[in-house]
């Protein structure tokens, strides 16, 4: 039914030339500065220190960055929306909280809470749809909502992460590092949910334009909610995964997500207007950030210039970005 | 009945306000007595907010889902930059002030031409150019100390009958920033670009320059509020300017600043630095358990937009 909607109406959906049906590919071109970025940091990591292309290696770097993939997802879904999340670092900081405190000592109370937590999310979604509230400033105040909960949960950084965690992010898997699996496994469901199931269409076409929805007698609240739960559900896995990396959890420690998922998701070819979000994107430029702090490392460049090369590649990747799309929009 | 809902939407300072008044009594009645003291040190404490805030509010009018997301950095780095140069002698104090102020205004004209030259979203211009600064924080901390000058120091900390200097600034700050806003060509073309970019643009303003310039306001402020904070601190320290992200952002929704660009509010920012400044004071009187502060704010933050939302749909 979905199908024959688009096929009938594709000029409701988006602009026709560079809209929602180019984000149908698992590889778009606005994911290939991302993918440059990526590619020459990973080379450059190889080049300077061999060693790491070990599979142990591999598997220190990457996981490492599994929290910051889940961010940079957290953050293209709410982008694609055509919002901003300001607070999605201390989401995922009392996600930490809750997983390695609750969720130790009371397994079905920790896993209510994560649950509520994403509720809490699609209630974002519903407050910024029904009062027509920008999301900067309500995910604005959240962030503080969040930051208050886990503080309260937690004053002073510590607890464990649960056994069962451990076990699913000590698991040792054929071929590759089980995190190269867990990245692939998350950017792939993420990229089939948008861009393959029906109502990743919807939830696109909403970002795009959501008078179309509207036109075509869709809900923009259900777009929009739904595209927030998404994010809160990249927000508890991230949550998560940094509980599994850190064995503990502070409400602080994670609030540098917030920013570093934005730049990710944007050098991964985001646009703030809406609709165009590439998952595939986000998580080469969650990575691509993640393995460059690594790479500034193994240079023995001072870690007090790291925050500096991380701003001017920003810089740089949207110059680039800039220049493939003249090229780009005039074919 | 129609009336006063007009005049609540279209004077939201007025919220901010009474809600301050309101919070001024509950701080009086949990300390058993009403202090004009009480109130004096809190708008000393929201003045540092309220000049931050200014210059967000100028970014925020110009429009396009701006904001400078890098002003943080740039407080930290004015105090540093005019820490470094006093290093604790008088001698400097006025050539210190005005390089705190010049760095504050170099990452602003940065902000503007990134923007403005390379078209990049203003978020993220602002995050790139904050991460830059930081890195110069970094480097300066390892230095130094920053340590102002001592008869700043002391003038930072001086009252006069309870009311401080840095409040006397900030006001000052306030009653020019409205007269620019209001009266002036810049502040005119301010807020028709808030309202409508392409429109400002056919109408012949011109907007890059427009965009450059209310990035360098923004960051002057920043500066200012930095410099003053390295006296009023004693020094400064690379994790100084972090409550400047968002606690100025919300004192400038608050107040009624539209996020979307367009409509400003000096009385506002003003009114909304106070109120989230005496939350925050009234929760550490009722000596609540550490969080509860924050989750109040965010929860005030968020009320306060959807109240705001209501009241404008409705009359």
């Amino acid at each position: 039914m979905l199908t024959t909607e688009e096929s009938q109406t594709p000029r409701r959906f988006g602009e026709p030339a560079n809209g929602a049906r180019r984000g149908q590919a698992l590889f778009e071109v606005s994911a290939l500065p991302a993918f440059l970025f990526c590619a020459v940091v990973v080379v450059l990591i190889a080049i300077t220190e061999p060693d790491t292309m070990s599979a142990f290696g591999i598997e220190l770097l990457l996981t490492a960055a599994i929290p910051a993939v889940f961010a940079a997802l957290a953050q293209c879904f709410i982008i694609l929306a055509g919002d901003i999340d300001l607070g999605l670092g201390s989401a995922m900081g009392l996600a930490n909280v809750v997983a390695a405190t609750l969720l130790v000592s009371h397994l079905a109370e920790g896993v209510a809470a994560l649950v509520g937590l994403i509720a809490a999310y699609a209630a974002i979604g519903w407050l910024v749809e029904t009062f027509h509230v920008p999301a900067v400033i309500v995910t604005l105040g959240a962030s503080f909502v969040w930051l208050g909960i886990a503080l309260i949960m937690q004053p002073e950084p510590g607890g464990t992460a649960p056994n069962w965690l451990s076990r699913i992010y000590g698991l040792v898997l054929p071929v590759v590092p089980e995190p190269v699996y867990i990245v692939i496994a998350a950017t792939g469901v993420a990229y089939w949910i948008i861009s393959r199931t029906g109502y990743g269409v919807v939830m696109r076409a909403f970002g795009n334009r959501p008078s179309a929805l509207t036109q075509v007698g869709r809900s923009r609240l259900r777009a929009r909610m739904g595209l927030y739960s998404l994010a809160g559900i990249c927000v508890v896995l991230g949550g998560l995964a940094v509980t599994a990396v850190s064995f503990g959890s502070d409400a602080n420690a994670s609030a540098t997500y917030t920013l570093s998922s934005i730049a990710a998701a944007v050098i991964g070819g985001a646009e703030f207007s809406g609709g165009v979000a590439s998952p595939t994107g986000a998580v080469l430029g969650g990575l691509a950030l993640a393995f460059m702090s690594s790479l500034l490392s193994f240079l023995n460049v001072s870690t007090n210039y790291q925050s500096a090369v991380l701003g001017l590649c920003l810089v740089a990747v949207f110059g680039l970005r800039r220049v493939l799309k003249r090229g780009g929009g005039d074919s | 009945m129609r009336r006063p809902g007009v005049w609540l939407a279209t004077n939201q300072w007025s919220w901010a306000a009474a809600g301050s008044l309101i919070l001024w009594l509950i701080a009086s009645l949990l300390s058993h007595h009403i202090s004009t003291g009480l109130l004096l040190i809190n708008m000393t404490l929201a003045s540092f907010l309220v000049l931050v805030g200014l210059g967000q509010m100028v970014v925020v009018t110009s429009g396009d889902g701006s904001f400078d997301l890098s002003l943080p950095y740039v407080v930290t780095l004015s105090a540093f930059v005019s820490g470094v140069v006093m290093s604790g002698s008088n001698g400097k104090l006025f050539v210190a002030i005005l390089a705190g102020i010049g760095a504050a205004i170099v990452v602003g004209l940065c902000n503007g031409m990134i923007i403005g030259a390379l078209k990049v979203p203003p978020v993220i211009a602002t995050l790139a150019t904050g991460y830059i600064a930081y890195s110069i924080i970094l480097e300066l901390s390892g230095t130094s100390e920053g340590l102002p000058a001592r008869g700043f120091r002391s003038f930072a900390l001086a009252q006069f009958h309870g009311i401080s200097p840095v409040t006397i600034i900030a006001i000052g700050f306030c009653l020019l920033m409205f007269v620019v806003l209001a009266r002036s060509r810049f502040g005119y073309y301010l807020a028709a670009m808030g309202q409508g970019r392409r429109a400002a643009r056919l109408a012949g303003i011109p907007v890059t320059r427009m965009v450059l310039l209310s990035f360098a306001l923004s960051a002057l402020m920043g500066g200012v509020a930095g410099v003053l904070l390295d006296g009023f601190d004693g020094g400064a320290f690379f994790s100084m300017g972090d409550p400047y992200l968002l606690g100025p952002l919300g004192a400038v929704v608050i107040g009624g600043t539209l996020i979307s660009g367009g409509r400003w509010s000096v009385a506002g920012t003003m009114a909304g630095g106070l109120f989230l400044t005496l939350l925050v004071t009234v929760m550490e009187i009722s000596k609540l358990p550490i969080g509860y502060e924050d989750l109040a704010e965010g929860l005030v933050v968020i009320g306060f937009v959807i109240a705001a939302s209501v009241v404008r749909v409705s009359p």
